[in-house]
């Protein structure tokens, strides 16, 4: 009942671009309130359509169809009455259902109907001069067609205002769907723009120096790890905001705004749990410090940031302008149903709904793009990660059957004599050896994940000495050793 | 010894983002000692049933694989009395890339796939190879036995047996 008012107030809710291309949710239910008017005129009230509809014996006296045409392109609805004739074809008054039933009461009057359907036509013209509703023109000469061959007399009654309703209702989801389409495209616009900002925001401080490649292909010098650039100790991220980023796209993904990828619930989310997500992931991020001078230097960053929470913010409100828009037609043809009588799905199980054109889910296409476009311009430490310890594969070994793990794992599994690759099981573990090193990749994670990369070379040099301490029998956790 | 950061990770994500019909619980008190918890897959003859499992990750894992044995009985041609369980990734086959959830899954699978070619239980196996029907039939009926006997018992001093057991049966091999 009070569903006109919430859609009113989502809508207020959201920018006025949205609210013109809404569903007109309260010219609609006009419309249904003058086609229940036009159908009682016809003495088609409710009660006695569902009773007409509900007849489905093709030999019964007299009953009623209601079919959805879309060959136009348009839905027209058709609510075509079936009588039976005493002998002759009757001459009906179309459009009075009263007078049909009179007609068949009363034989004797029908003898003289016409002998084709064209005087019978013209015959009914004649006698109906006034018809029961003001139609618009082109219905207003109720169609009679008359099947000689058949038993039965169709007759197809003009409903006015239910064309106009469906005519109302399919044009503005066509003009909805044009509107998604555009808003599609702008959304596109941005987010490259955006994703632009960042990658020139957020690229690696080595970028600067001559060996870097975006891409990091095979330097020249591959016989070294540049250590000397790793040790050194100055503050070498002051002039890009790689880190803040990623944690930032990290905070992003865990937050799980839109989509949850959780095992046991998995799934599109609420818009009250996107909202409530989404207002999490800013919290998140400006309790981090990110939001402000304090991690993002440069002040492209900065203003790329605002407009990321934008794009998010746009997305949830694309998202509840189609719940609403879905919502208001549902609702409305259900009215439509219950007011009229006039079912929803007709008698060959056709609903306007499916002559409608049909569109995947807006928000989720959204949602995909910025998780395509954007989120993997800064490439993630999980997707570099060694699947044994989990931390980034550096050194990284590329077997020969193509996986790659970091060289301190490998190390490990050869000291027991595993020599099945973990992913694969080829052997091929041991016989790898230093021409097994994946230098290219090698100069990626140091582009990409120079403090990740350092720390894990620390690690692994520590790991390895304290482990030849112990092959030689000695405890490295002891205080103090005497030799 | 510190616990291993992949450790740290692996309980983390089975807390937050368990898989459907397994629950794994790490004690306070020894972060490496997990309460498992696996449901009995749907279609199988475990349909019901929840199973209790302990799970212990050695010194050396991931290259060593984790122990595992079953709490609960259940009459199963690949799961012994003692709940030790044969399975090819527990033992030769094991991979460092496999994790405490991956293993948990292949268990779950065992449960739906009994495979009698190779036994641990060698009447459960024989039993299935004559007339598998009937011990599909038993198995839920003993289960359910079981789960009620196990039930009051406190669980603390079983785990403590429990670690014992596992140094002691290391070396065998089903």
């Amino acid at each position: 009942m009070h569903f006109a008012k919430t859609f009113a107030e989502i809508l207020a809710s959201l920018p006025p671009e949205f609210a013109a291309n809404a569903v007109d949710y309260r010219q609609l239910k006009k419309l249904i309130n003058e086609l229940v008017t036009e159908l009682a005129s016809l003495g088609l009230g409710p009660a006695v359509l569902r009773d007409l509809l509900n007849v489905r014996d093709q030999d019964a006296a007299t009953r009623v169809e209601y079919q959805f045409n879309s060959a136009s392109g348009h839905i027209e609805p058709r609510l075509s009455l079936w009588v039976d004739p005493p002998n002759a074809p009757p001459p009906p008054t179309p459009s009075k259902k009263s007078r049909i039933l009179e007609i068949q009461e009363d034989d004797t009057e029908t003898e003289t109907s016409a002998e084709s359907s064209q005087v019978s036509l013209l015959w009914a013209l004649q006698r109906d001069v006034k018809p029961a509703v003001p139609a618009a023109p082109e219905s207003e000469p109720s169609t009679v067609v008359d099947r000689e061959n058949g038993r039965k007399v169709e007759m197809v009654i003009p409903l006015a205002s239910d064309l106009a309703f469906f005519e109302l209702l399919v044009t503005t989801l066509r003009g909805l769907s044009e509107h998604l389409v555009a808003i599609h495209v702008q959304f596109v616009e941005t987010l490259t723009e955006l994703a632009k900002t960042v990658s020139a925001a957020a690229r690696p401080v080595s970028s600067t120096s001559q060996g870097f490649k975006a891409n990091s292909a095979l330097r020249s010098d591959t016989g070294g790890v540049r250590v000397n650039a790793l040790t050194k100790k100055a503050s070498p991220y002051l002039y890009s905001d790689l880190y803040s980023w990623r944690e930032i796209f990290q905070i992003y993904v865990e937050t799980e705004i839109f989509e949850s990828v959780n095992e046991l619930h998995p799934g599109e989310r609420t818009i009250e749990e996107a909202e409530t997500r989404l207002k999490q992931f800013a919290e998140r991020v400006t309790a981090r410090g990110l939001g402000d001078g304090r991690q993002l230097k440069l002040a492209q960053s900065r203003k790329a940031l605002q407009s990321f929470l934008e794009l998010n913010v746009f997305i949830l409100n694309v998202k509840k302008f189609e719940f609403a828009n879905a919502e208001a037609t549902r609702k409305i043809l259900k009215k439509h149903a219950k007011r009229t009588a006039l079912p929803l799905t007709d008698s060959r199980n056709t609903t306007p709904l499916d002559l409608l054109p049909t569109h995947a889910s807006l928000p989720r296409i959204l949602v995909q793009e910025l998780g395509t476009t954007l989120l993997p311009i800064i490439p993630s430490l999980e997707d570099y990660a060694c699947l044994i310890c989990t931390s980034i594969a550096f050194k990284p070994i590329r077997l020969s059957c193509g996986h790659l793990f970091c060289v301190r794992c490998l190390v490990k599994m050869q000291k027991r004599g595993n020599d099945h690759c973990p992913m694969c099981r080829a052997p091929c573990v041991l016989v790898a050896d230093r021409s097994n090193v994946d230098w290219a990749m090698l100069n990626f994670m140091r582009d990409w994940f120079p403090e990740e990369s350092s720390v894990k070379l620390r690690q692994n040099e520590k790991e390895a000495s304290e482990e030849e301490l112990r092959e030689m029998g000695i405890d490295p956790d002891e205080k103090c050793i005497v030799m | 010894m510190a616990l291993p950061k992949r450790i740290i990770k692996e309980t983390e994500r089975l807390v937050a983002d368990p898989a459907p019909g397994i629950t794994a619980a790490p004690h306070d008190d020894n972060l490496r000692y997990f309460d498992v918890t696996i449901q009995g897959p749907d279609g199988s003859p475990f349909q019901q049933g929840i199973f209790k499992l302990e799970l212990f990750l050695p010194e050396e894992y991931p290259m060593a694989p984790p122990k595992v044995r079953f709490l609960t009985k259940i009459y199963h041609p690949n799961i012994d009395k003692l709940g030790r369980i044969c399975l090819d990734i527990l033992k030769d086959k094991w991979s460092p890339a496999l994790q405490i959830r991956t293993v948990l899954l292949s268990i779950q699978a065992l449960l739906s796939a009994p495979n009698p070619d190779d036994p641990l239980a060698p009447d459960v196996a024989k039993h299935y190879k004559e007339n598998e029907k009937d011990a599909q039939r038993v198995s839920p009926r003993v289960d359910a036995a079981v789960r009620v006997r196990m039930r009051p018992s406190g669980a603390d001093d079983r785990s403590e047996f429990s670690l014992h057991l596992f140094i002691e049966t290391r070396h065998l091999v089903c």
